[in-house]
């Protein structure tokens, strides 16, 4: 009933791919994009008429287009780093908006009707400014964000679904694009649980990339100085050796040498990459994916022996030296049912149908934790008149499972104190200087000696990973609220109604067009980096295709792209998503 | 935990109380499908708490059932196995370690030659009891290789079914050397044999996590000589990156090797504990505590023990040296030097200690020094000589944070009576030009009587004169506050008491000069009025102190302007 008044999709919006699912007729269902591909990459690009394209045809122009195109930047989100495109300046949830943007208009040309609302994935490590930042995201797209679900969660949402075993524990493993996530589920009567989440923010697929970029640019010194983000050619070699890292790293999950390759200003370089120089490359990055997996066991209380399967999800964990490391781990092989990149989405799908209340999922109820401390700043009394600061008081333990309300007391300090001032942390350590801050809220209170009032901080952690502080005290009844907001990179109603101005203003690039665009892009990206007899082919495919685009002839427009496609993909295999 | 809230969990979750967590979950399950999450949290949270709780309850109830079960059972014969031991490695699981194959059916020659060759290679098993049971590797080396020999053995079955004899053979064994069962499983491939049932592959699993806490031991005990901390993390990365102890459930064996190791039989040094104890994350100890808790608790008892004597012998060097130092920065550090000099000598003198007790600072730092030693460092305590520690115990006469100050101020009235008796006695006029042997009587008897009023005061009771203090300072806050909350500092009033104090003995002089009553000349024949100045700019010295005083307290407030309590 509630599907004719609102359609809500499922969201992965991913640092490399963003995907969109829908639960539809009691099973999850990808989206497919303009281009009939599921997976759309995260790239945002201005095209030379200014205007706004995502996914792959922007993708293509990461190379010709350096300073016109942004990738990668669900890093950024919950900060206030701002990319260039061209003239205009970008926010990460601006461009993450944009991206959100195209996947509605793909979702609703599949569904055929508008869609209002949907349920974003996030890693589940993410703070709460990054998870502000996703939900602000959502809204400049014009999406009401129902919830904001974690990835590995999500993943976890459509295994079990698909494994529908009585009961069951399973580790999900989810090494992302840009991030890396461990959660342990425990499904028995229908009741999904997170017993444990652990993650790392900055450890996926790109520094995997990143590591072999600076493994080839070891080999050639002189190509060193390109790295560097001043130089002027740095933007366009940047993302020329980033592409052919990311194919050499892909090509190495089935050959154990692959040849790593780029002409640079007609000068061609290479590096023939085996694999065990590759896993001694990775091995620092291997070795970070123990400390979330051992925290996340540990919180859970659970033996490795409880666990009855290991599900890998994000398309890093298909890397085999990956695989290998989480076999050594685990001393067992991973599952490998579903398919790492789409698992999340379909999870978020899931997700969307129970928010929905859709009849097939009335007997599933899946409950989450919340993955890090929460406390506020106290002072520890070590002597008459002195005072140790800035220690941290937990108020919600991490891995609680949320929604959660929990309080503490503290009483005042000093003498006569007039108010008390709350600051608000996040993190596992045991001095706050150590942990995120989140907020402050500053109370007051009656006059009294030190330790006379006592005030009761109550933190209220929603589903959505959304944190209520409200303080109290109980003798004058003084109460304050405060909803985290005072994020660092957090914008007044003003920024944001300048935002949404800003966005509506962008021109999208017309969406029955893509696929011209991108094989347009994909063919003057091919002209830029191959030499000789290859160049003069795609020169001339591409002089022939611009030739029928004039024309306007549908018919002959469908077979010049056909003809141009096979011609790029003579040369260079498939795109890769 | 109330056993009202304890309650409340069952009634929540709508089942009686039972210690089977099949049941809390299948409760919790249904009711989370009423209560759900992301509907109502209020209601899902209350649900949640009661599961959380009754999870805890269950173990507990599930002891007393087995409890009661027990007294049950207690006049019947009782059939229940003691358990085993869980926390070695090497324990034989009770169960029969080989089910008997089921009796052949008469005529079928297969399951009767089955038969024959299980027995066969059973036999076999038993030629290698001797060379175990004398722990005797070369003679097991002999007796296997005997037996693999064997016509027989060279068929891959019979080969499988004697390895899993011998295997089952060691299980049953209580001890089997480490030696043994290496040499056995490269011989008899258990490590490759994907026909290993469950328990055997448990049971070679241990084996291999005991032999994983040997190699963690033996590293440990490599630290009891001098080692630098980095160094000893270095050791312990390569090695475990050599034997390649990296699964999940490995490690914490190798951690609880490392944990005897560093303690037993010889402590090795702190710092390479802490550094070691940082790099496994030792601080949350909860998933080794649930392996081997004992283990646990003794090395942090050991570690504890450790650092409590390294605390001591560093206090006591601290101490030294402190009270050594030639070169004290401020008054108060020249005050805590005196006292720890006063409090460590050996022996104690009791001239010496009087002198230094004279100073209120030093008193007090002697006494809280004193009582931080007793409490915390029993060892030290016993070194101090027992007349210091008692002479430094209680609080002893003093004059005050400042002496010379507080002697100079009850002086002053001894001096005045002194000087009044003298120029009355010798009738001289002409104050200023009294000669020395004037003044010398005068000041020694102020000082004497000064030091006659401390006693006094004193044995009034050592509190007197600060309780005073305090009371008028409480009642000035308690009515400051009232008036004007927040506006009084502590400063502020300790000034005003201080100028009430200053002001009280000057006055009490200048009235007597000028009104006369204890003199009855004055009365007949008055002082003339020029003589009456004079005196009172002379003697009413503390008079003049009053400006700088009241100068004083208004620096006092100007500087706490605006700055509230």
């Amino acid at each position: 009933m509630r599907k004719n008044l609102t359609m809500l999709i499922g969201i992965d919006l991913g640092t490399t791919n963003s995907l969109c699912a829908v639960w539809r007729d009691g099973a999850a269902q990808l989206i497919p994009n303009a281009l009939g591909q599921t997976l759309t990459p995260s790239v945002v690009g201005l095209d030379d008429e200014g205007r706004v394209l995502v996914g792959l045809p922007a993708r293509e122009r990461l190379i010709t287009h350096p300073q016109h195109t942004a990738a990668v930047f669900k890093r950024y989100m919950g900060s206030a780093h701002q990319t260039t495109l061209g003239t205009q300046r970008f926010r990460p949830e601006e461009l993450s908006a944009l991206v959100l943007q195209s996947l509605k208009a793909d979702a609703e040309r599949f569904l055929g009707e508008p869609v209002t609302e949907a349920v974003i994935t996030v890693p589940a490590y993410f703070s709460d400014a990054q998870r502000k930042a996703t939900r602000h995201a959502g809204e400049l797209a014009g999406l009401k964000v129902a919830s904001l679900l974690n990835e590995p969660t999500a993943a976890a949402l459509a295994y079990g679904l698909h494994q529908r075993e009585a009961e069951s524990t399973f580790l999900v493993f989810d090494l992302g694009g840009g991030t890396f996530d461990v959660s342990i589920l425990e499904l028995f009567d229908g009741v999904m649980e997170v017993r444990a989440s652990a993650g790392d923010n900055f450890l996926g697929g790109e520094d995997f990339v990143s590591v072999l970029i600076e493994g080839f640019v070891q080999q050639h010194p002189d190509l060193k100085r390109l790295l560097d983000p001043a130089h002027r050619q740095g933007d366009q070699f940047r993302q020329l050796v980033r592409k052919e890292a990311e194919r050499v790293k892909r090509a190495l999950t089935d050959q154990t040498s692959v040849e790593f390759s780029l002409v640079w200003q007609d000068h061609p370089f290479s590096w023939t990459v085996r694999e065990d120089d590759y896993a001694r490359l990775i091995d620092p990055l291997l070795v970070r994916l123990r400390k979330p997996l051992e925290r996340a066991l540990r919180d859970s209380r659970l033996k490795l022996a409880d666990l009855d399967e290991i599900v890998l999800a994000g398309g890093a964990s298909r890397m085999p030296l990956v695989r290998r490391m989480v076999a050594r781990l685990f001393g067992r092989l991973p599952a490998v049912h579903l398919n790492p990149d789409e698992i999340v989405a379909m999870g978020a799908a899931v997700q969307a149908g129970l928010k929905s209340r859709d009849a097939a999922l009335r007997e599933v109820v899946m409950t989450d934790v919340c993955p890090y401390t929460l406390g506020i700043e106290t002072s520890r009394q070590y002597g008459p008149g002195q005072f140790q600061g800035g220690l941290y008081l937990p108020i919600i333990e991490r891995n609680t499972v949320v929604p959660v309300s929990r309080s503490e007391t503290v009483y005042t300090v000093r003498d006569n104190q007039k108010s008390v001032l709350f600051k608000i942390y996040q993190g596992e350590s045991r001095e706050v200087k150590d942990n995120v801050f989140l907020g402050e809220l500053e109370l007051d209170v009656p006059p009294r000696p030190a330790g006379a009032v006592d005030i009761e901080v109550r933190f209220t952690y929603t589903i959505d990973g959304l944190l209520e502080t409200e303080c109290v005290v109980p003798e004058s009844g003084e109460k304050k609220r405060l909803l985290i907001e005072k994020t660092p990179g957090a914008l007044s109603a003003d920024e944001v109604q300048a935002q949404l101005e800003k966005l509506a203003a962008l021109k999208i690039h017309p969406r029955a067009q893509t696929e011209n665009t991108f094989l347009l892009n994909r063919a003057a990206r091919l002209y830029q980096e191959t030499l000789g007899h290859e160049r003069v082919v795609v020169g001339e495919a591409l002089s022939q295709f611009r030739a029928i685009l004039e024309t306007q002839d549908e018919r002959l427009i469908e077979e010049g792209r056909k003809a141009l496609h096979r011609v790029l993909t003579d040369l260079e295999g498939e795109v890769l998503l | 935990m109330s056993d009202v809230a304890q309650h409340a969990a069952w009634a929540v979750l709508e089942i009686a109380p039972t210690p089977d967590t099949r049941e809390i979950k299948r409760a919790y399950a249904r009711l989370a499908k009423i209560h759900r999450p992301e509907v109502d949290a209020t209601a899902f949270q209350r649900l949640r708490d009661a599961y959380e709780t009754a999870l805890e309850l269950a173990p507990q109830l599930a002891t007393t059932s087995a409890d009661a079960a027990l007294a049950d059972s207690a006049d019947g014969p009782s059939d229940a196995a003691p358990l085993p031991p869980a926390d070695t490695a090497l324990v034989t699981p009770q169960s029969d370690p080989q089910p008997e194959p089921a009796a052949p059916a008469a005529g079928d020659v297969i399951s009767a030659a089955l038969d024959h060759t299980a027995q066969t290679v059973r036999a076999w098993a038993d030629e290698l009891n001797p060379a175990l049971d004398a722990d005797d590797l070369p003679a097991l080396q002999s007796a296997l290789a005997r037996c693999l020999g064997y016509p027989l053995a060279s068929l891959a079955m019979v080969r499988q079914q004697f390895a899993h004899a011998v295997l089952n053979a060691m299980m049953a064994r209580k001890e089997t050397p480490l030696s043994a069962i290496d040499h056995a499983s490269t011989e008899l491939g258990w490590r490759d044999d994907l026909t290993l049932t469950r328990e055997q592959r448990t049971w070679l699993q241990r084996v291999a996590q005991y032999r994983i806490r040997l190699q963690a031991e033996a590293v440990a005990r490599g630290f009891a000589a001098d080692i630098a901390p980095e160094a000893a993390v270095a050791h312990i990365t390569s090695v475990l990156s050599e034997q390649q102890i990296d699964g999940l459930e490995d490690r914490p064996w190798f951690e609880m090797g490392l944990m005897l190791g560093l303690v037993e039989p010889v402590m090795a040094p702190l710092p390479v504990i802490d550094a070691i104890a940082a790099f496994f994350e030792w601080q949350d100890l909860a998933h080794l505590r649930r392996i081997e808790p004992r283990l646990v608790d003794f090395f942090l008892q050991r570690v504890q023990a450790a650092r409590f004597e390294q605390n001591e012998r560093d206090y006591e060097a601290g101490l030294r040296a402190f009270a050594d130092d030639p070169s004290p920065k401020t008054a108060d550090a020249r005050h805590a030097r005196w006292a720890a000099r006063a409090l460590l000598r050996q022996p104690h003198e009791p001239g010496l200690a009087f002198v230094a007790s004279l100073l209120k600072p030093v008193q007090q730092h002697a006494r809280a020094m004193l009582e931080e030693i007793e409490t915390q460092h029993p060892a030290l305590a016993a070194k101090l000589d027992p007349d210091a520690r008692e002479f430094w115990r209680k609080p002893r006469p003093q004059l005050g944070d400042q002496p010379l100050r507080n002697l100079g101020w009850l002086s002053v009235p001894g001096a005045l009576c002194i000087m009044y008796a003298i120029s009355q006695m010798s009738g001289v006029e002409d104050w200023p030009g009294y000669p020395l042997t004037f003044w010398l009587p005068v000041v020694l008897g102020g000082l004497l009587s000064g030091v006659l009023l401390t006693v006094v005061l004193w044995h009034l009771g050592n509190d007197f004169v600060p309780s005073i203090a305090r009371r008028i300072q409480l009642f000035l806050l308690a009515w400051t506050n009232r008036i004007a909350p927040g506006v009084f500092h502590p400063r502020v009033i300790d000034e005003i008491a201080v100028l009430l104090a200053g002001s009280v003995l000057p006055a009490v002089y200048t009235l007597s000069m000028a009104l006369g009553p204890l003199n009855s000349d004055l009365t007949s024949n008055p002082i003339p009025p020029a003589t009456l100045v004079k005196d009172i700019l002379l003697l009413g010295l503390p008079w003049w102190l009053l400006p700088f005083r009241l100068a004083s307290l208004v620096r006092t407030l100007w500087s706490l302007r605006g700055n509230a309590a």
